[in-house]
């Protein structure tokens, strides 16, 4: 029996083609996954399901019958639920309330909230998804907060569950977790469809896989029949390697240097435990862990939004007294944030608005307070050709920008100032293969410039390719420090979770 | 100290008066920023209602008509900012300045086409009136609590609001609602949750509370339309509202801080001797509002708001 | 000739420039159809009406065309200072409801300096430019405390703002003018006194009361625009405004002084907010009277919106309001209320509040019924 059924599905948007008559079908029972470049359709396919998006033509069928779905109400009466890649909670919410949210128990107009609460406690149970109904969710890690969606979409009877990008923001053992939780889901005779672009874990996971390409389906593969290789030839439409280029590393002189850093959390507890660390001219050190340990509190010190309750950070061996990120970057800091719309960029400023952003005050940009608008398009010109930023043109605002390029953007604003240490924050998070190797590339021309440079990241294959030295985060303290090639995915990972320790071999 | 009670009680009952009007503002911001529309229109929608109420009761004799026509009004206009800023998505800030705007002008317009007179409409019958107010002489001679013996309804139907926004707001299926919209409305939307019914709903109904308001002013404490009436209040009703952090007894809470010093203005003003007497009338009368200031340094801090409030919702095509 | 206009006031290669000027343009004239419509429901003639409005707000030729003339940009320079001060902080991000404050503020100090003894002695070429800095200290302080609140408290500027409006109304009213400023009482004058003559604006167009304000408050006007556009400080203002309110951090990580950049943002806001008032009494009344006359305030905000908070657009707007007030005085003939003209401004800025609904009609008119609209509504100026 066939779940689900697309035929000829087209959807236009200006000037995009977002999917072009693509076929599919899946099978009730079966995990179904869709794999594709960021931009490749895959998202805009899965909102036309969910009826978040009407499509330009095509036709739907659900349980061999031809349907109609307009808004994501029609989806639910559908049994179709989906788990959407930026999740659809309300912090300020409870677990219960969040799940029972447009379906409520209730007596008469009153809310019935104990009802709730047991409801959820039993559906939790039911599926083997632990949480706890009575606690906040903005006090929820990632992992416990996309259970919190799948509870959500099971409530609703769903048959037919969709999951945009589940892994993207998962630690690998909350990865493992969801994929236990798919595997019930699918005994009990579920169906999944799974959108990644991470093909390892397609391949582990899925009966099928489909691939699509600039909005075209480029084939359908069987599980156990394709090689990663293979699927990423389809994925990218041409031989990919996706191997992180090594380069040499000269160790000189130290430019940060870090001791005993503690930084307390926005929610006022301590974060960031007497942390200490160095980073020196002409390596990367990479720092893994899970998200929540510590990263966002280490960051926050170090580009002066949040004072340490103890600790120092110095720049050249030269002790900073007050850090506020002015005079942090006077020193020569450079940042990659991890939320390119919060903090790396104006969106409805221009790219030459945004390239000068923190260096609008030097000259040529500006002299004594008067902006050089020639020299800043001249520059602008020069730097969007270097980083390849699409479209070329100076004045497209950061907001009409892909994420690959917004991201380009930023390295071009933030490499091009003058600076000695660089602190790259999940630089490659949420980018598609190919903006990854462009963003790899440049850390690595950056470090053989002799740059610092401290990366945070989620991801370990990055962290085991790119680092001189690993520092693990664990519970706000660094458990470990390692090197690549004494080390592997495995073991990091128990370190990341608090179960192995290895002693460190510098400070 | 004994032959103060009647002044404090009294001072008290004038307080509450004072208060009413500004407590409807407030609740009625409670509910359209819940729903994540800003109205800074309560000041024009007071005014509004204000005028309408007073027509109203002009033309029938009957306060209760006056009522319905300041609720008729509410309604309108509540539609209006919800057309703006619902359906088109507008700029919540402009639709509101541009009712406000409205107000100042079509008001004055109406009362000189209606009255035939600047400034100020005849008396006519009103909740105030001595016969119409509530009566709970039991309480009269009691400190504090006899300020409540003698009220209009629109007063008590002030402060039983408070609790009935409070129960909606948080122990019911619509006040869920409403807030998750306020909150997020992309996870209501997904949810199946109608995001332009809840925000019409609660733009709406907003609306008709800052109305109250307007009546509360021309038919509850005066017995007429005058032009400077509503000056201010419905800004204050704003105010109070995010002191309170968008909620219905916190917007009670820091309107009774605003009374408080009323209070203790009018209290100063009438018995003042001595030193206290030779401060200035303009330091009593500016107090409330140095205690406003003063209140949120020192104990509220930042007043974070729901997280959508004042964003445009547009569905995705 | 288009492209340089366009390249002045929009930058290179917006598509659909002219959108951003035609929004504000169609607002008002619909305004002035629905005005229209009101005024033919309550029993007037509309035609009369705007025959009258227009034929006295000084924008056409006619009788008395020179005083006209002169009172509408007496008027107009009050609301271009007060819809800039709305405007100024709008570009930071800041929500300023303070202009009735500062223009207050800016009265009273301008007063004071103008009659009070050790000023009032001195030459005009040194008294009036005094004036004008105290004016300007004054406003910008009275602006700054919002900005401060804001910056280091985390207190919302529109609680402040309104708080300290009323702080300054009662400060002023209720203890200034009626106790140590007030006149003395064998003057027989009510308010403070009159200011010295050196200290009156001097007049550009006798026997009309017009007198420099105007070319003041354009030159304001254009180093704000400058200022805006052309300096790393405006610049700083403008990544606030787009960040700010949505709680983005980019500017503060990029090593912008956010908070310094708010409190001054608001000072230059209350600042030049406080020149309205300053010509108020420098150029009209020649006395802070026991009440002042208010709502240029209020009206800034309206002449802000329709100005689309652009420098040049607060001028026009602030033309347009101060035609409408100075041609009300007469509509009274036809036994129309004076205020008549809040309405049609009142309609202008819900149209502007509208515009999503007029950029869709407009590029529906473009490019036919066809072809999807939504993408291009997107840029809009704001």
């Amino acid at each position: 029996m066939k779940a689900l059924e697309v035929k000829d599905i087209v959807k236009q948007f200006p000037g995009v083609l977002a999917n072009d008559s693509i076929n599919l079908s899946v099978n009730k029972g079966e995990i179904y996954a869709i794999v594709g470049e960021n931009g490749a359709g895959k998202s805009t396919l899965m909102k036309i399901i969910y009826g978040l998006y009407t499509p330009t033509s095509g036709e739907i069928f659900v349980f061999d019958k031809k349907v109609d779905i307009k808004t994501p109400h029609d989806a639910i009466g559908l049994k179709i639920g989906m788990v959407h890649q930026e999740f659809m909670l309300i912090p300020r919410f409870t677990v219960t309330q969040n799940i029972v949210l447009g379906d409520e128990p209730s007596k008469g107009i009153v809310f019935d909230y104990k009802k709730a609460l047991s409801e959820v406690k039993e559906l939790s149970k039911k599926f083997g998804l632990k949480v706890d109904p009575a606690e906040k969710v903005a006090n929820l890690p990632v992992g416990i907060q996309q259970r919190v969606e799948i509870l959500k979409i099971l409530r609703r009877g769903a048959e037919i569950l969709i999951f945009d990008e589940p892994t993207a923001v998962l630690t690998p053992e909350e990865t493992e977790d969801l994929f236990k939780t798919l595997m019930k889901l699918k005994e009990n005779g579920k169906t999944i469809i799974f959108i990644s672009h991470k093909l390892k874990e397609v391949i582990a996971i899925a009966d099928r896989i489909a691939v699509l390409r600039r909005g075209k389906l480029q084939g359908i593969v069987e599980k156990g029949k394709t090689s990663e290789v293979e699927l990423a030839r389809m994925v990218v439409g041409r031989d990919v390697v996706l191997k992180i280029p090594k380069a040499e590393t000269k160790v000189r002189e130290t430019v940060v240097s870090v001791r005993d850093l503690t930084v307390k959390s926005k929610r006022g507890i301590i974060g960031l435990k007497e942390v200490s660390f160095d980073v020196c001219a002409g390596e990367i050190v990479g720092i893994a862990g899970v998200e929540g340990n510590g990263q966002a509190e280490l960051v926050n010190a170090l580009i002066g939004f949040t004072r340490p309750v103890k600790g120092t950070i110095a720049f050249d061996s030269k002790e900073l007294r007050v850090i506020t990120p002015f005079n942090i970057r006077k020193k020569g800091m450079a940042y990659i944030p991890k939320d390119r719309k919060m903090r790396g960029l104006v969106l409805p400023f221009r790219s030459r608005e945004n390239i000068i952003m923190g260096q609008h005050t030097l000259y040529p940009f500006s002299k004594n307070g008067v902006l050089n608008n020639i020299e800043i398009d001249k520059f602008t010109t020069k730097k969007l050709e270097e980083f390849d930023v699409r479209p070329r043109d100076i004045h497209t605002r950061a907001r009409n920008l892909s994420g690959g390029n917004q991201q380009k953007l930023i390295l071009a604003k933030e490499m091009s100032m003058e600076h000695k240490f660089l602190l790259a924050s999940q630089p490659t998070r949420g980018l598609d293969i190919g903006a990854m190797e462009f963003v790899y590339h440049k850390l690595i021309e950056e470090k053989e410039r002799g740059m610092a440079i401290l990366l945070i990241s989620l991801e370990l294959s990055e962290i085991l390719g790119l680092s001189d030295r690993i520092l693990v985060l664990y519970n706000g303290e660094i458990v470990g420090e390692t090197t690549p090639d004494k080390t592997n995915e495995e073991e990091l990972g128990l370190m990341m979770l608090g179960l192995k320790k290895k002693k460190r071999v510098t400070k | 100290m004994n032959s103060n009670i009647p002044f404090l009680n009294a001072s008290i009952a004038q307080a509450l008066d004072y208060t009413a009007p500004i407590l409807f503002a407030a609740l009625g911001g409670v509910m359209s920023e819940n729903a994540g529309i800003v109205n800074i229109a309560l000041e024009g929608m007071m005014r509004f209602a204000a005028f309408f109420g007073v027509w109203g009761s002009f033309v029938s004799g009957n306060p209760w008509v006056g009522l319905l026509w300041g609720v008729g009004i509410g309604i309108l206009l509540g539609a209006l900012h919800a057309y703006i800023t619902v359906k088109w998505a507008g700029d919540q800030i402009i639709s509101g300045v541009a009712i406000n705007v409205m107000a100042m002008g079509m008001i004055t317009y109406l009362l000189e086409s209606v009255f035939k007179t600047t400034g100020y409409s005849p008396p006519v019958a009103y909740f105030g009136a001595p016969a119409s107010k509530v009566h709970l002489t039991f309480l009269k001679g009691i400190p504090i609590l006899g300020a409540f013996a003698e009220l209009t309804i629109l007063i008590w139907f002030a402060l039983i609001l408070v609790v009935v926004l409070h129960f909606v707001l948080y122990h019911t299926v619509l006040g869920l609602r409403i807030r998750a919209v306020g909150e997020n409305p992309h996870a209501a939307e997904t949810l199946g949750v109608n995001v332009f019914k809840i925000k019409w709903f609660a733009v709406i109904s907003g609306s008709v509370l800052a109305a109250f308001g307007g009546l509360a002013l021309s038919l509850g404490t005066l017995s007429s339309f005058t032009n400077s009436m509503a000056m201010g209040k419905g800004f204050i009703g704003l105010a109070a509202m995010i002191f309170g952090k968008w909620t219905p007894f916190g917007a009670l809470g820091a309107i009774l801080i605003f009374a408080g010093a009323q209070v203790l203005q009018l209290f100063m003003q009438g018995t003042a001797t001595g030193f206290a007497k030779l401060i200035p009338l303009g330091f009593y009368l500016s107090l409330p509002y140095m205690l406003t200031i003063g209140a949120l340094i020192g104990v509220v801090g930042k007043a974070v708001g729901p997280a959508s409030d004042g964003v445009p919702y547009k569905k995705e095509s | 000739m288009k492209d340089v206009f366009k390249r002045f006031f929009f930058g290179k290669r917006e598509k659909y420039w002219w959108m951003n000027v035609l929004v504000p343009l169609v607002s008002i004239l619909l305004a002035f159809i629905v005005g229209a419509i009101f005024i033919k429901i309550t029993g007037r003639s509309p035609v009369v009406a705007y025959k009258l409005l227009f034929g006295a707000s000084g924008l056409f030729p006619g009788p008395y065309w020179k005083s006209h003339f002169s009172e509408m940009l007496l008027s107009s320079s009050m609301y271009i200072a007060t819809g800039l001060g709305f405007a100024i902080a709008a570009k930071g991000g800041l929500f300023n409801i303070g202009a009735e404050g500062h223009f207050i503020v800016g009265g009273i100090t301008a007063a004071y300096l103008g009659y009070a003894k050790p000023f009032a002695g001195l030459p005009k070429f040194i008294h009036l430019p005094l004036i004008i800095v105290g004016v300007i200290l004054a406003g910008g302080i009275w602006g700054a405390i919002a900005g401060y609140l804001k910056a280091k408290r985390g207190i919302h500027e529109v609680i402040t703002t309104i708080m300290l409006n009323w702080i300054a109304l009662y400060l002023i009213e209720a203890w200034l003018v009626i106790g140590p400023m007030k006149a003395a009482v064998e003057t027989g004058i009510s308010g403070t006194p009159y200011i010295s003559l050196s200290a009156k604006l001097p007049k550009i167009l006798p026997p009309t009361r017009l007198n420099i304000s105007i070319i003041i408050i354009l030159a304001v006007t254009f180093l704000i625009w400058y200022l805006f556009y052309k300096t790393t400080f405006g610049y700083e203002i403008r990544t606030m405004g787009h960040t700010l309110i949505f709680g983005m951090e980019a500017p503060k990580a990029a090593g912008i002084n956010v908070e310094r950049k708010t409190i001054q943002t608001m000072f230059i806001a209350g600042a030049v907010a406080a020149l309205g008032g300053a010509f108020m009494v420098l150029g009209v009344l020649f006395q802070y009277p026991p009440i002042f006359e208010g709502g240029y305030g209020f009206d800034g905000i309206a002449v802000a919106l329709i100005g689309q908070n652009e420098p040049l657009g607060v001028v026009l707007a602030g033309i347009l309001i101060g035609a409408l007030r100075t041609g009300a005085t007469t509509v009274q003939l036809a036994h129309i209320p004076k205020t008549f003209p809040s309405i049609i401004e009142g309609f202008a800025v819900g149209f502007i509040a509208l515009q999503m609904l007029i950029r869709y009609w407009l590029m529906k008119l473009v490019r036919g019924r066809k072809k999807s609209v939504q993408t291009e509504m997107g840029g809009g100026a704001k």
